[in-house]
């Protein structure tokens, strides 16, 4: 009987819920009347608890669907809603209940603050699932627990452990930039630490090298041990060679390729073919004197006339249409 | 407990405790006396025993006569002031007109105000010869008269329709207080079935009857005499412990009774003072300055708690005036309480005497401004004590705060007995009159520490109290002042245990006296207990940050959103914030967080009045900018001593954190005289330079001078020498470490200096080099520089086969960056004037050109102007007055200022509160942090889940 009824759903979208004309049809058609809302909902998470995923999906969605927002069970049948796809794998249903939790949450009036807290810290944790199955989760995360204060400060305050996955994330992503600025600031003032925010932290707050590197290696354990990051171990290490390169480049002239190789946890070979790589997809201005056995960085600093020409050219611009509009106000005004 | 009170108390008193023991009897017999006569007075004095009822009515009708008198001579600041007042008791007594009505005397008044008003507006030529503060006062008159009567529109019509029928109520109204009198008697006499005389004729009794007992003629010739022989002792405050005395020897009295009936007789005959017991009857006597003494209930006068009662109201009811001998007021209360133990009236009677005793003695003070005597104090907390362990063996007696005396239960044991009074606000008064106590002894006297051992008993009092309170259920409000109470008195305290090492007691103690307040949601959020929560989180910060847990201590500050609502605080509220901010910053320069360290104190000491914002005394030179008045409300909120924060080493960290700041920072912006960190560093520096002969240093600025000037060469040994030198840095709690730490800061920055200042020197140098010279290791160095090259700071790279630092050439001659400075000001200038313009409409043309004259005149001519643009406020805001209120508002900016601070805070804006709207939005700050708080547990939930 209830199967049948999931058609409702594309005949009254959301802007018809709990109006009597939707009960009417249910009433007409389905024999369905209010009082056997609930029963949707207990069959729903006892087809949960038997470990029927999509049977208790289909229905909690139907609950959610046409229960009135301020319901008992609704959250709950939100939050089941989120863990049946979880359970069945369905990651982009899952990402877009995830976004409607998100969006519940925020609206929910009724709720103090510190469980609307609660909320977002069970979010925070469900959303891990998510997050690192999904194709974009690691993006998406950065974005929604770095980038979103709500969730930063959730974090902060009752889960701090989260950090890890933010910083796995951010080291993955290829936007890390934006990310890692803001990441160092949370990282110091938490006190929260295991070896992967300390890798971050002495890459970029102390420029240890050789902590980082002893640093990623004892990463490697703990992201093979850690079930949500398991997968992300080869995109991790690679990435965090990059950086380590990436800021070596940086505060070094020369470089011996060995030394390259060392710090990068490679053999001299293989890393003089990974600089290569490098420049060939310029992200590195460099050239390999093979000789000796060097990187050489090219390019530095722009000479001092170049910066202030740079920065007084366009107040010429500026100025002239400054003037037009001086000009137009006077045609008008006074 | 109280006998300990005693004996301790009496050692520090005077010689004169030795013939304490006998000078009590005499005590007890000397207040009977006093009484009768306050009765005998009462005949012509209408001494009266008012219900509040009475006591609110004739409060009005007192201000409406006041009204209706100035209304004839037509002082128009008079009407208003009596038409505040009027309004002010009017208030005061909402709960007892709701049951009664409103007066009709009242609305007459009020009535025929607004008439008058009116009138006199009305007559131009009247009003036009009023002197200015009458116009001024009648023009508010109007209008708060026409705001107040809005209220009682219908009875004023009323009234105006039939006038006489008010009339005649006035007139009653107005007759003869003693009727008054009468009917409230009359009605406590229905009520409490047992006495029947009304107290006119137990006066009359008094008088009848007084040949049983004593007569008149002998007493009086006693305290005549007794008066002579003793009046010098007037100041000593032997009878402290009287009531202490009585109720611990209970039975011993019942046995001495006897015995003093037979020295009544005795006397009566003239006395020396040399034979011992007279010198007791003496010492006590010369207190009882009024000759005509009766005894406290005519003997054969059956006692009854109806009695008592009567008399208790009495007594209350001349306190307060003048003349009245408040210390004998005291002792009169303590000899009721002994009578009413040796009557056997019930303990609630018992306890109620106790409490009017309290009330009594914190009457003594003639002004709540000066402080208590000491021994005053001792006798009040042990009445305190007393209070207590009666009430803490009879649970079933209770206190009702606000309770009307009417409705009061004193004996009847069908309905639960109940006193009206509380014992919290009792507790709460000895406190703060121990804090005063404190604050007027010289600090560094001996008899500032003896004081200060009191705080134990006291403490010892509060947790009773506390006890008490919780099995007797009281309301989450008392619970919270108490918790308060405990607090406060444990904050400042450093648990030298925890140092150590071993597990801290006062954390434990503090996180679960916190928590409970915290866990405590106000229903409607009171302001009471806003503010009770909004100290209970600054104590426990200040205890977080006094014992160095830097992280809790700042999560808290930044989850509690403190500092926005510490600007509409009261100013002990804001007193304790400030404090609670120093030691933040105090906590994070212990830890090395110097940068914090710096923003934090920077608000307090840019002012240069850390001692008004943390009310520790007054500074000098400030003098002319407060009048008397000022001066002593401020003295009244100072600090006691032993809470103080050493103000020195205040000034000394925050010069220090200013010092590691600036220096690399003025190396690295030398030809730009940009931004300055501190001002006051600067000022340090510039007064050294004053100064024509440079010795070695001696005070602490001029260590600090010293030391700055070796930084700026990057002679960080010499920098680090003449710094710790000074001995103040031992007054730190782990002086060791704090030492340790600096000397590596030190180092650090020196060798920032050097490489900004010298490196342009340099082509290439040795990180070896570097490390011999600032004896750090080469991975430090290596760290150091590398972060400086990233940071974009020194142009520079390493070489790594040749293990050489390369400088480029970056570093620019005065002439380019002189350039470069002229470029971002016009940049900065062309940016305004397109807002400008793009503002549209609102800028005349005039308002135009005055602006685009005045910007060049900043960026080219006074180039300082325009360069202080980009400070916050806060910073150029020094002319502003207010102490307190100046500290708070800087105190916002310190979230501006300090980048990382910022960071959390706006987490804390705009992360709890700016974006979701419903959530967090309406939070206002405490919740959160209570949120905070379960969360510390729901973090393990939610992970399991």
């Amino acid at each position: 009987m209830y199967s049948g009824s999931s058609g409702i759903n594309a005949e009254y979208g959301e802007k018809n819920r709990d109006s009597q004309e939707l009960w009417n049809y249910l009433g007409e058609n389905y024999n369905f009347q209010r009082e056997q809302l609930e029963d949707v909902f207990h069959y729903g998470k006892f087809m949960y608890d038997v470990g029927n995923y999509a049977i208790a999906s289909s229905h909690l969605d139907i609950y959610r669907n046409i229960a009135p927002a301020d319901s008992k069970f609704y959250s709950s049948a939100q939050w089941g809603k989120l863990a049946s796809e979880i359970l069945q794998q369905n990651w982009d249903q899952a990402m877009d209940e995830l976004e409607r939790l998100k969006d519940n949450i925020m609206a929910a009036v009724h709720l103090t603050q510190s469980e609307v807290l609660i909320q977002r810290a069970w979010l925070v944790h469900w959303g891990l699932f998510v997050y690192f199955n999904h194709p974009q989760g690691r993006d998406k995360l950065i974005d929604d627990f770095l980038h979103q204060k709500t969730y930063l400060n959730a974090i902060q305050t009752m889960c701090p452990h989260i950090l890890r996955y933010i910083t796995t994330a951010v080291v993955i992503s290829k936007r890390r930039r934006d990310g890692v600025k803001e990441l160092i600031k949370v990282l110091q003032q938490e006190s929260y630490k295991d070896p992967i925010t300390e890798f971050v932290e002495s890459l970029y707050v102390n420029f240890d090298f050789d902590e980082a590197q002893s640093k990623l290696k004892e990463c490697t354990t703990v992201i093979e041990n850690d079930f949500f990051i398991v997968g992300c171990l080869d995109d991790f290490t690679e990435n965090a060679r990059l950086i380590i390169s990436e800021i070596f480049c940086r505060i070094h002239q020369r470089i011996e390729i060995d030394m390259l190789a060392d710090k990068l946890n490679m053999a001299p070979a293989e890393a003089e073919k990974w600089v290569v790589n490098m420049i060939r997809l310029a992200h590195l201005d460099a050239k390999i004197d093979s000789k000796n056995g060097y990187v050489v960085m090219g390019g530095t600093s722009t000479p001092i006339y170049q910066k202030l020409i740079d920065k007084t050219k366009d107040l010429h611009l500026k100025a002239n249409s400054c003037c037009q509009k001086v000009d137009k106000k006077l045609a008008l005004g006074i | 407990m109280s006998s300990r009170f005693f004996a301790q108390a009496g050692d520090s008193s005077d010689e004169s405790s030795s013939s304490e023991s006998e000078a009590e009897m005499p005590v007890a017999r000397a207040p009977v006396r006093q009484y009768a006569s306050i009765l005998e007075e009462s005949d012509d004095e209408k001494r009266v025993v008012r219900s509040s009822k009475d006591k609110r009515f004739s409060e009005i009708n007192e201000a409406i006569k006041a009204i209706r008198n100035a209304k004839k001579i037509k002082d128009i600041s008079k009407v208003f002031e009596g038409f505040n007042s009027l309004c002010s008791t009017y208030t005061k007594s909402q709960n007892v007109i709701a049951k009664n009505g409103t007066p009709k005397a009242f609305i007459r008044c009020v009535a025929d105000l607004e008439t008058f008003v009116l009138a006199v507006w009305e007559d131009k030529e009247q009003r036009s010869k009023l002197n200015k503060i009458n116009s001024k006062a009648l023009g508010a008159l109007k209008q708060n008269v026409r705001k107040f009567n809005k209220a009682f529109e219908t009875d004023i019509e009323e009234y105006r329709k039939n006038p006489d029928n008010y009339e005649e109520v006035i007139e009653e109204d107005e007759s003869d207080n003693d009727d008054d009198l009468e009917t409230a008697k009359d009605s406590a006499k229905q009520a409490k079935k047992s006495r029947t005389s009304s107290s006119r004729a137990f006066d009359e009794d008094d008088d009848e009857a007084g040949g049983d007992g004593m007569s008149d003629d002998d007493s009086d010739d006693m305290w005549n005499e007794s008066d002579d022989s003793s009046s010098s002792d007037d100041e000593m405050p032997a009878i402290g412990y009287t009531a202490a005395y009585f109720l611990k020897k209970k039975d011993d009295d019942k046995k001495e009774r006897p015995e003093r009936k037979k020295k009544a007789p005795k006397q009566q005959q003239p006395r020396t003072s040399t034979s011992k017991e007279d010198e007791g009857w003496t010492t006590v006597s010369g207190v009882e300055k009024v000759a005509k003494e009766k005894p406290l209930f005519e003997e054969g006068t059956e006692i009854t708690v109806d009695v008592v009662n009567q008399k208790i109201a009495e007594l209350s009811s001349i306190r307060g005036r003048r003349g009245a001998n408040r210390k004998k007021n005291i002792e009169t209360f303590e000899l009721l309480t002994e009578t009413c133990y040796k009557e056997n009236l019930g303990i609630p009677v018992v306890a109620k005497c106790l409490y009017y005793t309290c009330l009594a003695i914190f009457d003594y003070n003639p002004s709540m401004s000066a402080c208590m005597v000491v021994d005053i104090w001792v006798q009040l907390l042990v009445t305190l004590d007393k209070l207590l362990t009666l009430l803490e063996g009879h649970r079933e007696v209770h206190f009702v705060e606000g309770l009307p005396d009417e409705e009061e239960n004193l004996e009847n044991p069908e309905k639960p007995l109940t006193v009206a009074g509380s014992i919290l606000v009792i507790m709460e008064r000895a406190d703060d009159e121990f804090t005063k106590l404190l604050r007027n002894l010289d600090p560094h006297g001996t008899e500032y520490v003896q004081r200060l051992s009191d705080e134990a008993k006291l403490c010892v009092v509060i947790l009773r109290i506390k006890a008490e309170l919780a099995t007797r259920k009281a309301s989450n409000n008392e619970m919270c002042r108490i918790y308060l109470r405990e607090i406060e008195h444990l904050y400042y305290k450093v648990d030298y245990s925890a140092e150590k090492g071993g597990t801290g007691n006062s954390k434990a103690k503090m996180d679960e006296l916190c928590k409970f307040i915290y866990r405590i949601e106000s229903s409607d959020h009171s302001g009471d207990l806003d503010r009770i929560r909004t100290r209970a989180m600054l104590c426990h910060i200040y205890h977080h940050a006094l014992h160095n847990r830097w992280s809790e201590a700042r999560d808290l500050m930044l989850m509690s959103h403190l500092q926005h609502g510490i600007s509409h605080a009261d100013i002990p509220t804001k007193i304790l914030h400030n404090r609670t901010m120093v030691q933040l910053g105090l906590c994070a320069f212990r830890n090395g967080y110097i940068q914090h360290a710096h923003t934090t104190l920077n608000e307090i000491q840019s002012s240069q009045k850390s001692k008004e914002l943390l009310a520790q005394g007054l500074s000098t030179q400030r003098m002319s900018e407060r009048n008397l008045e000022q001066e002593k409300i401020e003295k009244q909120r100072q600090i006691p001593f032993h809470m103080h924060i050493n103000l020195e080493l205040l000034e000394y960290s925050y010069l220090t954190c200013a010092m590691l700041l600036e220096v690399p920072h003025m190396a690295a912006h030398q030809f730009e005289q940009r931004r300055k960190l501190s001002r006051t560093f600067h000022q340090q520096l510039r007064n050294a330079e004053k100064n024509p002969l440079i010795g070695p240093p001696d005070s602490m600025r001029e260590h600090l001078v010293a030391s700055a000037k070796a930084m700026m060469k990057a002679d960080w040994k010499t920098c680090a020498d003449t710094l710790l030198a000074h001995k103040i840095w031992n007054l730190m709690p782990n002086a060791e470490d704090v030492k340790a730490m600096l000397k590596q800061k030190i180092k650090e920055e020196s060798l920032r200096t050097y490489m900004f200042t010298y490196s342009a020197c340099y082509d290439s140098i040795s990180p070896m080099v570097l490390s011999r010279m600032f004896d750090l290791s080469n991975k430090q160095i290596h760290a150091l520089i590398s972060k400086m090259i990233l940071n974009d700071e020194l142009k520079a790279s390493w070489d790594k086969p040749t293990d050489l630092l390369i400088l480029h050439r970056a570093e620019s001659s005065k002439l380019q960056s002189l350039a470069k400075q002229t470029a971002d000001k016009l940049t900065h200038v062309m940016d305004n004037t397109e807002k400008m313009l793009g503002q549209g409409t609102t800028f005349t043309s005039r308002g135009n050109a005055a602006a685009s004259l005045t910007w060049p005149n900043n960026i080219f001519g006074a180039g300082n102007g325009s360069l202080q643009m980009g400070f916050p406020i806060g910073m150029s805001g020094d002319s502003s007055r207010g102490g307190h209120r100046n500290y708070q508002d800087r105190s916002r900016n310190y979230q501006d200022r300090s980048r990382n601070y910022q960071d959390r805070s706006n987490a804390g804006n705009a992360g709890y509160n700016g974006r979701s709207r419903g959530g967090y939005n309406n939070a206002g700050g405490y919740n959160n942090n209570s949120g905070g708080y379960n969360n510390n547990n729901t973090q393990y939930t939610s992970r399991v889940y």
